[in-house]
C-alpha cells in the first residue's frame, strides 16, 4: 500500500507510516486545537516534495491563508507563483452555486494539475449551510465520493459538536476514511486545572493506526506530536 | 589507625585561618575573596592522611549544615573539619558500585540528609562512573544545581537539567539561566510536559554518549511531585519512567524520602526498582 507521509513529526508513527494514498482524513477539533495548522503542514509537505496541491478555504482568504503559513516558516507564495499550490477561496452564502461548483470544478482542477494533495478547511461550513440533515448528508456523501474518485490524499477539517468528540453534525465521521481527533484536555493535578493538547487516530481504514492518545504541541514550525510520551 | 597511618607534617604558623563569612552574606552583599591555599596550612601535631587530604584539596565553602561558632565574626584558630561528605560519599560509591544491572535503584535517605546524598550520588556517577545524566529538578532550581556540582569540582554540563519547580515559582529564566541543557516545565503537576523533556533528553545524550559511556537519570525527589499530583498519577508516571530507563538503558535513581517511609507510592515505588538503598 502507498502511504503519504503527513509531514507532521510524530503522526506518521500513529498512522503505520503515513496515510494511505487517495485516503480522504477528517481532523476535527474545538477551537484552537490547530485544525487549519495541520492542513497547512499536510500541504507543505506535499509542496516541498515537488507535489501539486490544492488547499480550498471556506473561511479565511488567500492572503490571511499565506500570512497564516508564514508565521511557521513556510513560504507558500513561492509555490503559488511557480504553480505547484492552488488557493481557492468558496463563498459559503450560495451553498448551492458553491457545491455546484466544487462538484464540477474540482475534479477538473485536480485531474489538470496534477493535484495529489487537498485540503478543505473547514468542512463544517459547508454542512451548516444546508437546512436539513438529509440534504446535508447525501451533499457530503457526494462530495467526498467526488473527492475519492480524483485519487488525491485530502485532509478536511471540521469543528466538533458540544460532546467535543464528534463533528458537528456526526456525519462526516461515517463519510471519510480516516479521522483524527484533536482535543485540549483539561488536566486537574496540584493546584490548578491546565490543558493539554492531545490527538487520538479513531479510525484509518484498511491501516494499523495506533489506538493511543498522544500529547502534541502547535510550535513555531508546525505541528509535533509526541507520540513517544503519554498523556497524563 | 596504626602508627604507620600517621605522619608528623612540618607546622607552618601562617596566619590564622580567616573562616569564610560569605555564608553569612545575603544576596546583592558584597562577598568576601576565598582565602588561598597557602593560608590554610594549620595544624597541631600528627595528622592522619585523611586530614592530610583534606589540606591538598582546593578551598571550598564550608558544609551547609555547619555551625558558625561564637558570633561569626571573630577569626577561628581551629583545626580544619574532616570532609563530612566522605563518610556518605564512601558509603554512596560503595552501594552504587555493586550492581550496576540493578536498575533502576531507589535510595530511601532522610530530609536532613538528602543534599549531602544527592551530592555523592552525583559525585559517585559523574566523577567516578564517568557518566553523563539528567537529573529531574524537583527539590532545588537548575541553578541550584549547577552552583553545587561547581563547588564541589564537578562538570555541571555533564548533566541536563529538567527544571519544574522555577516556572512554577514565578520566576522567568534569563541570560545565563536558560541554558541549552536545562529544560524548564512549567507546572510540578504537568507529568505530560515532563514526560516529553525526559523522553527527549534521554534520546539527546543517548546520542551523544561515545563508547562504552553510559547515561543515567537522577529523579530528586519523588516527595517534591507528590505535593502536585495524585498517588495514581505519579505511580503511572514513574512506571512509565522506570520502563524507559530499562529500555534506553538509563541508570536510575530514585531519591524516596525516610519520613514518607511506608506510604503507599514508596512502597509502589520500590516495588519498580531493582534494589532500594536505605542510607
Amino acid at each position: 500500500m502507498i502511504r503519504v507521509s503527513t509531514g507532521i513529526e510524530g503522526l506518521n508513527e500513529m498512522v503505520n507510516g503515513g496515510i494511505p494514498a487517495g485516503h480522504t482524513v477528517l481532523v476535527m477539533g474545538p477551537a484552537g486545537a490547530g485544525k487549519t495548522t495541520c492542513a497547512l503542514h499536510f500541504i507543505w509537505d506535499g509542496l516541498v516534495k515537488d507535489e501539486s496541491c490544492l488547499f480550498i478555504s471556506l473561511e479565511e482568504d488567500e492572503q490571511k491563508i499565506l500570512k497564516t503559513a508564514a508565521r511557521y516558516g513556510w513560504d507558500f507564495q513561492r509555490y503559488v507563483d511557480k504553480g505547484t499550490l492552488l488557493l481557492l477561496k468558496l463563498d459559503v452564502f450560495d451553498i448551492s452555486a458553491t457545491m455546484a461548483r466544487l462538484k464540477s470544478e474540482m475534479p477538473k482542477l485536480i485531474d489538470s494539475n496534477s493535484v495529489s494533495r487537498v485540503a478543505i478547511d473547514p468542512f463544517t461550513l459547508l454542512e451548516i449551510m444546508y437546512e436539513t440533515d438529509h440534504d446535508r448528508r447525501v451533499q457530503t456523501f457526494e462530495l467526498c465520493n467526488i473527492i475519492s474518485k480524483t485519487g488525491a490524499t485530502t485532509m478536511v477539517t471540521s469543528e466538533v459538536g458540544k460532546d467535543g468528540r464528534s463533528s458537528w453534525f456526526g456525519l462526516m465521521e461515517y463519510v471519510v476514511d480516516g479521522v483524527m481527533l484533536l482535543r485540549t484536555t483539561p488536566i486537574t493535578g496540584g493546584s490548578e486545572d491546565r490543558m493539554v493538547f492531545t490527538i487520538w487516530v479513531t479510525k484509518m481504514r484498511w491501516s494499523n493506526h495506533s489506538k493511543e492518545i498522544k500529547p502534541y504541541d502547535i510550535t513555531e514550525k508546525g505541528i509535533i506530536i509526541h507520540s513517544k510520551s503519554a498523556v497524563y | 589507625m596504626g602508627e604507620e597511618n600517621q605522619q608528623k607534617i612540618k607546622v607552618e604558623k601562617a596566619k590564622p585561618h580567616k573562616f569564610s563569612l560569605n555564608i553569612l552574606k545575603g544576596p546583592g552583599e558584597e562577598r568576601e575573596p576565598e582565602p588561598a591555599l597557602e593560608e590554610k596550612k594549620i595544624m597541631v601535631g600528627t595528622v592522619t592522611p585523611q586530614i592530610k587530604t583534606v589540606l591538598s584539596e582546593p578551598p571550598r565553602e564550608p558544609p551547609l549544615s555547619t555551625v558558625v561558632e561564637g558570633d561569626g565574626l571573630t577569626e577561628s584558630k581551629g583545626i580544619p573539619e574532616p570532609d563530612p561528605d566522605a563518610e556518605i560519599y564512601q558509603k554512596v560509591r560503595d552501594e552504587l558500585s555493586r550492581n550496576l544491572l540493578e536498575n533502576p535503584v531507589s535510595i530511601t535517605v532522610k530530609s536532613t540528609e538528602l543534599l549531602k546524598v544527592d551530592l555523592a550520588v552525583l559525585r559517585t556517577l559523574i566523577e567516578k562512573n564517568k557518566m553523563k545524566g539528567i537529573v529531574i529538578c524537583g527539590d532545588r532550581p537548575a541553578t541550584g544545581y549547577i552552583k553545587l556540582l561547581r563547588s564541589r569540582g564537578l562538570d555541571p554540563d555533564a548533566v541536563y537539567y529538567i527544571d519544574v519547580i522555577t516556572l512554577f515559582s514565578g520566576h522567568n529564566p534569563t541570560g545565563d539561566e536558560k541554558k541549552p541543557n536545562v529544560a524548564f516545565i512549567n507546572n510540578p503537576s504537568d507529568l505530560t510536559s515532563l514526560d516529553i523533556a525526559l523522553t527527549q533528553a534521554i534520546e539527546r545524550l543517548n546520542k551523544e554518549t561515545v563508547g562504552e559511556e553510559k547515561v543515567f537519570l537522577l529523579l530528586d525527589c519523588l516527595a517534591s511531585l507528590q505535593l502536585y499530583n495524585t498517588h495514581t498519577r505519579l505511580g503511572m508516571f514513574v512506571h512509565n519512567l522506570t520502563t524507559k530507563l530499562k529500555i534506553h538503558d538509563v541508570y536510575g535513581v530514585i531519591f524516596l524520602l525516610e519520613e514518607n517511609k511506608g506510604s503507599v507510592l514508596s512502597s509502589t515505588i520500590q516495588t519498580f526498582c531493582d534494589r532500594n538503598i536505605a542510607l
